[in-house]
C-alpha cells in the first residue's frame, strides 16, 4: 500500500490521493505577468490538524489582479484592478484499510462574482492485494455573477460535477490510473461586459490623440451584440496516467487526456514530467505540457450577423482555437525535517490563431512557499 | 445672443420691465440656481446664481460628473459615472426625485424635443439609456462600443426624428429610430468623438479622425451616409452648432484652434485658442474657450481671425499626460468654469472678461448645470 500511496502522491492529477495528509501548515506566495498586461499576486495560506482518525482544514488564498489587457480593452472598459478572495475549509475520515471519505466547502468572493461549492471525495481499496484502488468525487458549485458598471445585473450558474478514478500497480516501481470527470452547467456562462462587434470589422492600435478613444478602434463594424451562450453545458474528461520508477531515484510521470463538450470544444492534453530525488527529501521536477483545442461550434472570427450562430455569439478567445506550450521547473528542498521550501517556475506559451487581436501571449508564473509538517 | 434670448424671455414670463431695462441690473428668475458636481466628495453643490452664495448640496453618490438641467428648469438630472446611475433631482425641493440605474460609466446625455426624457450614453455598456423624466423609467438600446457623443435630429416642426450617437471604439454611428424601433449602425471615419445637428441644413456634423481630419457631414435624408468632408487642420473633439443652424464652432485641441465652420457653404475659418482648448461658448462676437493644460479661458475675437486671444486666469483643471477635458456653462453674462484639480469653480464676467468670484468647497468639480426657467437646451436648433 505503501507504495502504491507514494506513486499516487507522484500523479497527484485529477483524482483525490488516497494517502493521509499530514497535520501542518503552509505558505506561498505567487507572481503571475504575461505579455499582455496582466499581473497577479497570489497569496496563499493553510493549516491542517489531525483529530484521531480525521483531518481538519482550512486555507485562506486571494488574486490580486492588474490588467489591461486586450480582454479589457477591447470591450471599452478601463483597466481593472481587483481582488478575489477565496476559503476553503475541509474535514476527512482517513480509515486504516477501509478507506477515506473527505467534505469541504469553499467560498470565493469578487467584486463581481461570488460562489459557494462543496465538495465530497472518498477512496477506498478494492482488493485485498490492494493492487487496485478506486476513488470519487463528487462537486456542486452555485455561481453569482455581476457586474461592477452594471448594478442591476445579476445573474446565476451552477455546476455538478463527478469524478471517477481507477488506480492500479501493475509492476514494481509502475504505475497507471484512468480518470473520467463529467459535469454539467446550467445558468449564466457568458462574459457581463462583452459586446461582440458584427460585420468585417477591422482592428488596429490607436494612434490619435483622442483620450477618449481607448488604445484601440475598429472600422467596419455593421453592428454589436450582446455576448450571449448557450445556458447548458455538458463536458466530459477521460485521462490516462502513468508513472514509472526508472531507478536512481529518478521517476517519469506522463499524462494524456481528451476532452470534449456538447459546445463543440474538443480538446487534446498531452504531459510529462521527470521528478529527481538526488537526497532524500530534495525533490526536483522538470515538465512538460502541450494542449490543443478546436473552437466551440458557435465561435467566429467574424459573424456577419447574430442571427448566423442562433444567437450566440462570442469574444471569448478562450473559446476559440488555442494552443498552449508549459515549461515547468520545480524544487522541494528540505530546511530541517519538518520545513522544506517549494519553489516552482511554469513559462507557457498560449496561441490564439483565429482571435484577431492576439495572436499568442506568453506568461509566467513564479511560487515560492514554506511548508511546515512537524 | 443667449444673454438676449434670456432677456427676452424673463421679459415674457417673470421680470419687471422696470428692472429689466435698468442698466448694469442682470435680473434671474427667482429660482435660478447653479449646480456643480462634486466628483470627489460626491455631492451636487447648489450655489444661488445671484449671490454666487451656496443654498445647500445634494449627496449624490459614486462620481457625479454631468449635470443639466430641464428647459423650464423644474429638474436637474446627474450621471453618475462610477455608479452607473442617473439622479434625477427636483428643483423645487432640492431632493433626488429618482435614482434611475443606467448601463455602465454613463459620460454624456442629452435631452430630447419632448423635454420629458433624455437620453444617456452609456460608454462601458454599449448601450444608450432613454429615461423618461416624470417617473424615471428607463428602457436600454445597444448600440456600439466606447465613448458616446450624441446629435439630436429633429424635424421641421422640431419633433424628434432620430437620436445619433457615436461609437468612438468601433468608428461607427448608430442612429437611432425611436419611432420605428430601429437602430442602424454607419460606418464612419476614425473614432467619431463630438456631433451635433444644424436644423436650417437638415444635416449632422461629426468630428471624426481618419487619415485626414474632418467634420463628417451626415445626411438624415440620404440613408444617414456621409455626404461631404469638411477637411480640418486638426482632429475635433467638441463641435457645437450655432441657434441659426448657419454655423458651427469646433476646438481643435491639439493644434489650439477654434474653428469656424459656415455650413452651407462648408468653409472653414481658424481663430487662435490656449492650450488644448475644449468646451467653449459663443458670446457675440466673441469665443471663451477653456483650455485645459494652461489654467486660461481664452476669449477669441471672432471678428479678427488674426488676432492674439486674450487670456483669464483661472484655476488648473486635471491633466492626465497631455489630455484632459474640461466644461463651461454661460448663463446671462456669467461664465462658470470648473477647476477640478483646484476644488473650485471661476466666474467670470462676459462683459469685462475679468473673474468675479471663485466658488470652492467643491471636491473634483466636473458639471455645471443652470436651472432657471428658459436655461437649456431647447429645440429646434
Amino acid at each position: 500500500m505503501r507504495r502504491l500511496v507514494v506513486l499516487l502522491v507522484l500523479l497527484a492529477g485529477t483524482a483525490s490521493a488516497q494517502e493521509r495528509p499530514r497535520p501542518g501548515g503552509s505558505l506561498r506566495v505567487e507572481g503571475y505577468a504575461d505579455d499582455d498586461s496582466t499581473l497577479v499576486l497570489r497569496p496563499h495560506v493553510s493549516g491542517r490538524a489531525a483529530v484521531d482518525e480525521w483531518i481538519v482544514g482550512g486555507a485562506y488564498g486571494a488574486d490580486v489582479v492588474s490588467s489591461a489587457s486586450i480582454d479589457v480593452v477591447t470591450r471599452a472598459s478601463r483597466p481593472i484592478e481587483e481582488a478575489r478572495h477565496q476559503i476553503d475549509v475541509d474535514a476527512g475520515w482517513y480509515g486504516e484499510r477501509a478507506g477515506n471519505l473527505a467534505a469541504g466547502y469553499t467560498l470565493a468572493l469578487e467584486p463581481d462574482f461570488e460562489t459557494h461549492g462543496l465538495t465530497l471525495r472518498g477512496g477506498v481499496d478494492l482488493d485485498d492485494e490492494r493492487m487496485w484502488h478506486g476513488s470519487a468525487n463528487l462537486a456542486f458549485a452555485f455561481n453569482r455573477i455581476r457586474a461592477v458598471v452594471d448594478p442591476t445585473f445579476e445573474r446565476e450558474s451552477a455546476t455538478a460535477q463527478l469524478g471517477l478514478a481507477l488506480a492500479r500497480i501493475l509492476g514494481r516501481g509502475t504505475l497507471a490510473r484512468a480518470t473520467l470527470e463529467g459535469s454539467v452547467t446550467g445558468g449564466f456562462q457568458a462574459s457581463a461586459y462583452r459586446n461582440v462587434r458584427l460585420g468585417d470589422w477591422q482592428g488596429m492600435p490607436y494612434e490619435g490623440d483622442d483620450p477618449a478613444a481607448g488604445p484601440w478602434v475598429f472600422s467596419g463594424v455593421s453592428g454589436v451584440a450582446r455576448e450571449r451562450h448557450p445556458e447548458l453545458r455538458l463536458r466530459a474528461r477521460v485521462g490516462v496516467e502513468l508513472a514509472q520508477d526508472l531507478g536512481s531515484m529518478l521517476a517519469l510521470v506522463a499524462r494524456a487526456a481528451f476532452y470534449g463538450d456538447d459546445w463543440g470544444i474538443v480538446a487534446g492534453d498531452l504531459a510529462a514530467e521527470l521528478r529527481w530525488e538526488p537526497e532524500r527529501a530534495l525533490l526536483l521536477r522538470l515538465g512538460l505540457r502541450g494542449y490543443v483545442q478546436h473552437h466551440a461550434w458557435f465561435w467566429r472570427q467574424r459573424y456577419a450577423s447574430a442571427d448566423e450562430t442562433q444567437g450566440f455569439v462570442t469574444d471569448d478567445k478562450e473559446l476559440g482555437p488555442m494552443r498552449s506550450y508549459t515549461l515547468t521547473l520545480a524544487a522541494a528542498i528540505p530546511i530541517d525535517p519538518s520545513v522544506r521550501l517549494d519553489v516552482r517556475a511554469d513559462g507557457t506559451r498560449y496561441e490564439y490563431p483565429g482571435f484577431t487581436l492576439l495572436f499568442d501571449k506568453h506568461a509566467l508564473a513564479v511560487q515560492i512557499g514554506v511548508v511546515w509538517t512537524p | 445672443m443667449k444673454q438676449r434670448l434670456v432677456c427676452a424671455l424673463l421679459v415674457l414670463t417673470a421680470c419687471d420691465p422696470g428692472i429689466a431695462d435698468t442698466p448694469d441690473a442682470q435680473v434671474y428668475p427667482p429660482a435660478t440656481r447653479v449646480f456643480v458636481a462634486g466628483a470627489l466628495d460626491h455631492r451636487i453643490h447648489v450655489f444661488d446664481l445671484e449671490t454666487l452664495e451656496p443654498v445647500t448640496s445634494i449627496a449624490v453618490p459614486n462620481g457625479p460628473t454631468e449635470v443639466h438641467a430641464t428647459p423650464d428648469g423644474s429638474l436637474v438630472w446627474v450621471l453618475t459615472r462610477d455608479g452607473a446611475a442617473v439622479a434625477i433631482i427636483d428643483t423645487a425641493t432640492l431632493t433626488v426625485r429618482h435614482q434611475v440605474q443606467v448601463g455602465a460609466r454613463p459620460t454624456h446625455s442629452f435631452i430630447d424635443p419632448s423635454y420629458e426624457r433624455i437620453w444617456v450614453g452609456n460608454d462601458g455598456s454599449g448601450d444608450v439609456s432613454r429615461i423618461e423624466l416624470a417617473d424615471g423609467a428607463e428602457t436600454r438600446v445597444l448600440t456600439g462600443n466606447g465613448h458616446k457623443k450624441m446629435a439630436i435630429v429633429t424635424d421641421q416642426d422640431g419633433a424628434l426624428r432620430f437620436v445619433y450617437v457615436s461609437n468612438i471604439a468601433d468608428s461607427t454611428i448608430s442612429v437611432l429610430d425611436p419611432a420605428a424601433a430601429l437602430v442602424t449602425n454607419v460606418s464612419v471615419g476614425l473614432s467619431p468623438h463630438g456631433m451635433d445637428y444644424s436644423s436650417l441644413t437638415g444635416r449632422v456634423y461629426n468630428c471624426s479622425g481618419d487619415d485626414e481630419n474632418s467634420v463628417e457631414v451626415m445626411s438624415p435624408d440620404a440613408a444617414h451616409a456621409v455626404v461631404s468632408r469638411i477637411p480640418l487642420p486638426g482632429r475635433c473633439g467638441y463641435i457645437h452648432v450655432e441657434p441659426d443652424g448657419r454655423t458651427a464652432f469646433a476646438s481643435i485641441g491639439t493644434e489650439n484652434l477654434l474653428a469656424r465652420i459656415d455650413l452651407e457653404a462648408e468653409t472653414v475659418e481658424t481663430l487662435r485658442a490656449g492650450e488644448l482648448p475644449d468646451k467653449f461658448e459663443i458670446v457675440g462676437e466673441r469665443a471663451f474657450v477653456a483650455n485645459v493644460t494652461e489654467p486660461t479661458v481664452s476669449v477669441v475675437d471672432l471678428r479678427d481671425p488674426t488676432a492674439e486671444p486674450r487670456s483669464i486666469e483661472i484655476g488648473a483643471a486635471v491633466v492626465h499626460g497631455d489630455h484632459g477635458h474640461r466644461g463651461m456653462r454661460l448663463f446671462g453674462d456669467r461664465v462658470f468654469v470648473p477647476n477640478e484639480a483646484d476644488h473650485t469653480v471661476s466666474v467670470i464676467d462676459v462683459e469685462t472678461e475679468a473673474v468675479i468670484a471663485t466658488l470652492d468647497g467643491i471636491m473634483g468639480p466636473s458639471g455645471i448645470a443652470i436651472a432657471g426657467a428658459g436655461v437649456g437646451t431647447t429645440y429646434p436648433r
